[in-house]
């Protein structure tokens, strides 16, 4: 016995042969050919090896169900865990078998499968507690080698896009029933999307023999006729290689379609599109999955659900063994016994676990007139072999067992509906007593489930089905159905989910889980052990986890459990079947949000300028900001931010700014709403002055700070921090719109209609005077804290005259389209007196020798304006702002909160780092007692030492003292705490 | 300026002008842009009043944008100076703070589909009507014209949307 050929088969091209290989083996199959197909046809029967046993496997399936036959694919960066029987061969293919070492043939895992009594159900619960000090470094780096079962891809696959649809009706699944509603659909305007795993329509009518001829014509030629009619219609599209992995709410379902199949993926064309579907009603018409029957052995290579021996037969053309035995507990076996005497292979046996009178009459008919040995209420014992089935044993109704020799066993233990989309959906299910499995019961979104998905087995009523569920869709609806059946169309089954079976070594087991290794024995003792409830013992025994979320199995795992607790299979209830259906690759769910479109990415006017120039950035947020200029190629962070640092305070620097938030606020309450948002009272404020600003939340904890320039009492524009921008503006507008609706104000956002560049240093003056030459820059034309507008270009532009630096400073806001003109222009006219660029970090050390505070920085949202000495920005005279009732709480009033410091070393040698800890004394005992932490540190050049500021309790007490700051060497050193201004605290420099 | 021209799509990015629009709605202030601008404001959210030459979209309930394709920023400032007149409403010229891109072409809600989850279902998305969504992960906001569409989006994002625009047609 060994594999043939079924030349009938309209989809495999027989004269197109193609060349491919597994585990470095050069195999032929032909165009069509899935993996799994291209090896039964070479009679390769064993393809990998067991999770956790290292058993060898086989081929169970036809389709996404297959929990074993997972294979590395080498050519195509090395994807693991692809499941042979879906994938199609292509020339060149190159196929590995996973979890085996040295090879397939020989794993020396496979011990494992003899030390199998120590790896019975939950024993990594139980195991790996002692020694403690095993854990990291022996049993958690064994158990990471060991767990998986293929390696993880050697690059990251980044071919993948996506793709959204907002459609009236999805249907997923073009088989029979699927096709029929689309055709029902046909005359409808509703917007439709027929998904199909498949690379071809049709679902059972190419893969089984169990439909004739439809309205009188042979099945391929009704499905291209539908097919045709589909593709010829405006309002449905068909997607085929699409496998819908995911529903969700509300009636979002994600798809994934394989461009590539039976093809070697491109570079730099898409090989994947994850599809996003948002639908007003989905029709699951995803048909049913054969289950397996648990028995000694079930395991082996060569044995295989019938169904999908059958599909083998009818789509690939590929009997996979000539004679095989049958072994079934229900009806649906019966087109394959014919299929196989029709290509003259008659099975070598067939076994059914019912009586003689509960089976078929057609079926015992043709048994009996081809003289095949009949078996009935009877079961397989189990199988044997080495490395594939050998020998079957079938116990008969009298108890007697009778072996026999052969390949290949063909197993039904009957039809589920795969109801995993379903459940996915949140619908219920309910259990059928007569089919014995769980079916949709009560949809909870817009689902209708038709076909064998519902739990319909019968063709003879599908129309009718279709009519009264979609009805409401189509009132016009009819759809008129003749099938000719090969079969009874009525499916009966009786119960069976394990055959009795003896123990004959360690080496037998009766699987329920194939993938993750589960035997029956394990659930039998997961309930044993007081895992009753299904939830709890599937994670104890890894029951239905894993890829295959248990489809072939996990019914009859429910049926085992529901009579060792004697209790009814509905009592027992269901797992969770988890999205996806089928593994997705990450590739596919991130697209083409990778690298560059990872996030976006902000930039300035002027940012191919800080590019040219040397600029190293930094994100703020979305923003790519300059952080410092290198000068020459070999310069790092620290040596350009003490050469910036010491330039600006010597001559003069400029700043690119204009990722600060702008807002423009204009109406009759404007004054009134401003004094409401911030803390500082604005009402005494000349127009077209300017005064620094602090917003704070509901809690009294500074929220955000910026200049405020008031126009008149009933326009303003507030500068706000980087990061802060949107915040603020969504906090104005909620308060403009619900808190204080009775205000006349208004906002808008102008962060990017204007450049901002700070440009400071003491040749400021005499740069600006030189680039805006009608403007008088002296002191009492252009005060400190005021601002004008002017022209520039014919462009408006607005300067204001304020420094974050602590220097003499100027802000000027310009459009873009001038932007670029005028910061060259400042160079143009300040490079001889010493002006630069400088970037982020310099300006945190600048504004930190000035004392000026970081919002985010030196707060994190726990500190109040008295924390940070700012009580002079609160308006004393208001008689409400954001936060002012909690300023007054007793927390926030307490003197020994932390509190803003300035900290420097006593040996100046010393530097310290951001976020150490403050502490007394060095003689403490543990638990020590920790003052506080440092918020910004920087070594400046101006002072010629480390300095930083800190947050410490009771800090201002404490100024004067002397205190020690931990370091990562695990060393502290001794400093002072002093006040935090540490230049020109006389503000000399800023006025000057 | 031409963007790219590929797979039945056209992307081109236009120099356009923009005002925005803040204040309640009121008999006056359809007066006023009607005066300035020969256009009245719509009462409805989401909704265009086009001509060739002006768009003007209500995006929320106090909250109109103008887009203007032919006029000069000296008219524009001009006249929002004149609006601004008026204490109860605040105009801004946002000209520069975004960049404008037209998209034409029969494919081009396909290749939208591939980075924006927005509904353009001409039941949802009419003739005449604007959204906000995000299209690449950024802020946009979209203008239906009738076989075109206007996108626009803050002008920092604008070289990262122009990129995801280009790889959607490319890819």
């Amino acid at each position: 016995m060994s594999a043939q050929d079924n030349r009938n088969s309209q989809i495999i091209a027989f004269h197109q042969s193609i060349n491919f290989t597994f585990d470095g083996v050069k195999y032929k199959g032909f165009k069509g050919d899935t993996i799994a197909s291209a090896l039964l046809r070479n009679n390769i029967k064993i393809i990998g090896r067991s999770f956790k046993y290292h058993r060898p496997r086989g081929i169970y399936t036809c389709g996404i169900e297959e929990p074993n036959a997972l294979v590395q694919i080498l050519t195509e960066y090395s994807e693991p865990n692809t499941r042979a029987t879906i994938k199609q061969i292509y020339e060149g293919l190159e196929v590995e078998s996973q979890n085996r070492w040295p090879s397939l043939e020989n794993d020396l895992g496979s011990v494992n499968s003899l030390l199998s009594p120590l790896f019975s159900a939950g024993f990594y619960n139980k195991t790996f507690m002692r020694p403690k000090s095993f854990w990291k470094k022996v049993y958690e780096p064994l158990i990471r080698k060991a767990a998986g079962l293929g390696k993880p891809p050697k690059a990251f696959k980044t071919n993948s896009t996506q793709l959204h649809h907002h459609v009236d009706i999805v249907i997923v699944g073009g088989g029979l029933s699927g096709l029929l509603a689309a055709k029902s659909l046909l005359k409808t305007k509703l917007k439709v999307l027929l998904i199909e795993q498949d690379s071809y329509l049709g679902g059972i009518l190419k893969n089984s023999n169990k439909v004739s001829t439809i309205d009188d014509q042979d099945n391929s030629s009704w499905i291209n006729e539908v097919e045709k009619e589909i593709n010829s219609s405006e309002n449905i599209k068909i997607l085929k290689n699409t496998l819908a992995t995911t529903y969700n709410y509300i009636n979002h379902l994600i798809a994934i379609e394989d461009l590539s199949v039976g093809a070697m993926p491109l570079e730099g064309k898409a090989d994947q599109i994850l599809h996003k579907i948002r639908a007003e009603h989905i029709i699951l018409a995803n048909g049913h999955i054969e289950r397996l029957i648990s028995f000694r052995n079930n395991d082996l290579p060569g044995i295989m659900l019938s169904g999908s021996f059958e599909k083998y037969i009818q789509r690939y053309g590929v009997i996979p063994e000539t004679n095989p035995v049958i072994f079934s507990n229900n009806s649906s076996s019966y087109s394959l016994v014919k299929k196989l005497i029709d290509l003259d292979c008659k099975p070598q046996a067939y076994i059914d676990s019912r009586s003689g009178d509960k089976i078929e009459h057609d079926l015992l008919k043709i048994i009996h007139k081809e003289n095949i040995p009949l078996f009935t209420d009877a079961h397989i014992e189990g199988c044997d072999g080495k490395k594939q089935v050998q020998e079957i044993s079938v116990r008969d109704s009298e108890g007697i067992i009778t072996k026999l020799k052969s390949k290949m066993l063909c197993v039904s233990g009957g039809y589920n509906p795969d109801v995993h989309l379903f459940t996915q959906s949140k619908g219920v299910l309910s259990w059928d007593d007569e089919y014995l499995t769980f079916k949709p019961s009560k949809s909870f979104q817009n689902t209708i489930v038709i076909g064998s998905a519902s739990g319909m087995f019968q063709y003879s009523k599908l129309a009718n089905e279709i009519n009264s569920k979609l009805n409401f869709l189509n009132p016009e609806l009819i759809v008129k159905i003749d099938f000719k059946l090969n079969e009874s169309d009525n499916y009966a089954i009786e119960k069976l989910w394990e055959t009795k079976h003896e123990k004959e070594s360690l080496w037998s087991k009766s699987f329920i889980d194939l993938q993750n290794d589960v035997t029956t024995k394990d659930l039998r003792q997961g309930i044993l052990e007081g895992f009753d409830r299904i939830e709890h013992l599937k994670r104890f025994t890894t029951n239905s986890m894993g890829t295959d979320q248990g489809k072939i199995s996990s019914i009859n795992a429910l049926g085992i459990v529901s009579e060792i607790l004697d209790k009814k299979v509905s009592e027992v209830g269901t797992t969770i079947y988890r999205p996806p259906y089928a593994p997705l690759s990450f590739a596919s769910i991130a697209g083409r949000g990778t690298y560059n479109f990872y996030d976006p990415e902000r930039k300035t006017s002027i940012h191919e300028w800080h590019k040219k120039n040397g600029a190293i950035f930094e994100n703020v947020g979305q923003w790519k900001r300059p952080w410092f200029f290198k000068s020459h190629s070999e310069e790092n962070l620290d040596e350009a931010v003490q050469r910036e640092s010491l330039q600006v305070r010597r001559f003069a620097g400029v700043l690119d700014g204009s990722t600060l938030g702008k807002i423009e606020v204009k109406g009759v309450d404007a004054l009134e709403f401003m004094n409401l948002i911030y803390t500082n009272d604005f009402s005494k404020m000349k127009p077209m002055s300017a005064r620094y600003a602090l917003m704070l939340g509901e809690d009294g904890m500074i929220m955000d700070d910026g200049i405020i320039s008031k126009i008149n009492d009933k326009h303003f524009i507030a500068t706000t921090t980087t990061g802060g921008a949107a915040n603020v503006l969504s906090h104005m507008e909620e308060f403009a719109q619900t808190e204080w609706p009775h205000l006349n104000v208004f906002m808008n956002s102008i962060t990017e209609q204007f450049c901002t560049f700070n440009i400071s240093g003491p040749k400021t003056r005499l740069i600006m005077k030189r680039v805006f030459k009608d403007i008088k820059f002296d002191n009492e034309s252009f005060p400190f804290m005021t601002f004008s507008n002017f022209t520039y270009l014919d462009s408006p532009i607005r300067i204001l005259r304020a420094s974050f630096t602590g220097e003499l400073g100027y802000e000027i806001y310009a459009r873009p389209s001038v932007a670029l003109k005028l910061w060259e222009d400042l160079f143009r006219f300040g490079k001889d007196e010493g002006l630069i660029a400088y970037g982020t970090e310099t300006m945190h050390l600048l504004r930190a020798e000035k004392g000026y505070i970081i919002v985010g920085q030196d707060t994190d949202g726990s500190v109040t304006p008295q924390d940070m000495d700012l009580n002079w920005m609160i308006g004393k005279n208001k008689k409400d702002f954001i936060g002012r009732r909690s300023l007054t709480r007793s927390d926030t009033i307490r003197s020994d909160r932390k509190q803003l410091v300035g900290i420097k070393p006593v040996d100046q040698k010393n530097t310290i780092e951001e976020g150490q800890h403050i502490i007394m004394s060095l003689n403490m005992k543990p638990p020590v007692k920790m003052l506080g932490h440092i918020t910004s540190s920087y070594m400046s050049p101006n002072l010629g030492h480390s300095f930083a500021m800190a947050v410490i309790k009771d800090g201002k007490n404490l100024i004067g003292s002397k205190a020690f700051v931990s370091s990562s060497t695990g060393s502290a050193f001794e400093v002072e705490i002093i006040k935090p201004i540490f230049i020109d605290e006389e503000n000399k420099r800023l006025v000057s | 300026m031409n963007l790219i021209s590929s797979n039945s799509v056209e992307i081109k990015e236009l120099s356009l002008k923009q005002i925005l629009i803040r204040g309640s709605y009121s008999s006056a202030l359809d007066k006023q842009i009607k005066s300035e601008f020969k256009i009245s404001l719509p009462k409805n959210n989401l909704q265009i009043n086009q001509d060739k030459n002006i768009i003007c979209s209500k995006n929320s309930f106090n909250h109109w944008s103008i887009i203007f394709f032919h006029h000069t920023e000296l008219k524009i400032d001009y006249a929002i100076n004149k609006i601004n007149e008026s204490e109860k409403v605040l105009a801004t010229n946002y000209s520069e703070g975004q960049i404008y891109l037209e998209i034409l072409g029969e494919n081009k809600i396909p290749i939208l589909n591939k980075i924006t989850h927005f509904d353009f279902r001409e039941k949802y998305f009419p003739v005449s009507s604007s959204a906000q969504t995000l299209i690449g992960r950024v802020d946009c906001n979209i203008y239906n014209l009738e076989n075109r569409l206007l996108v626009t989006c803050n002008r920092s994002f604008g070289d990262h949307l122009k990129n995801q625009l280009i790889d959607a047609i490319k890819f």
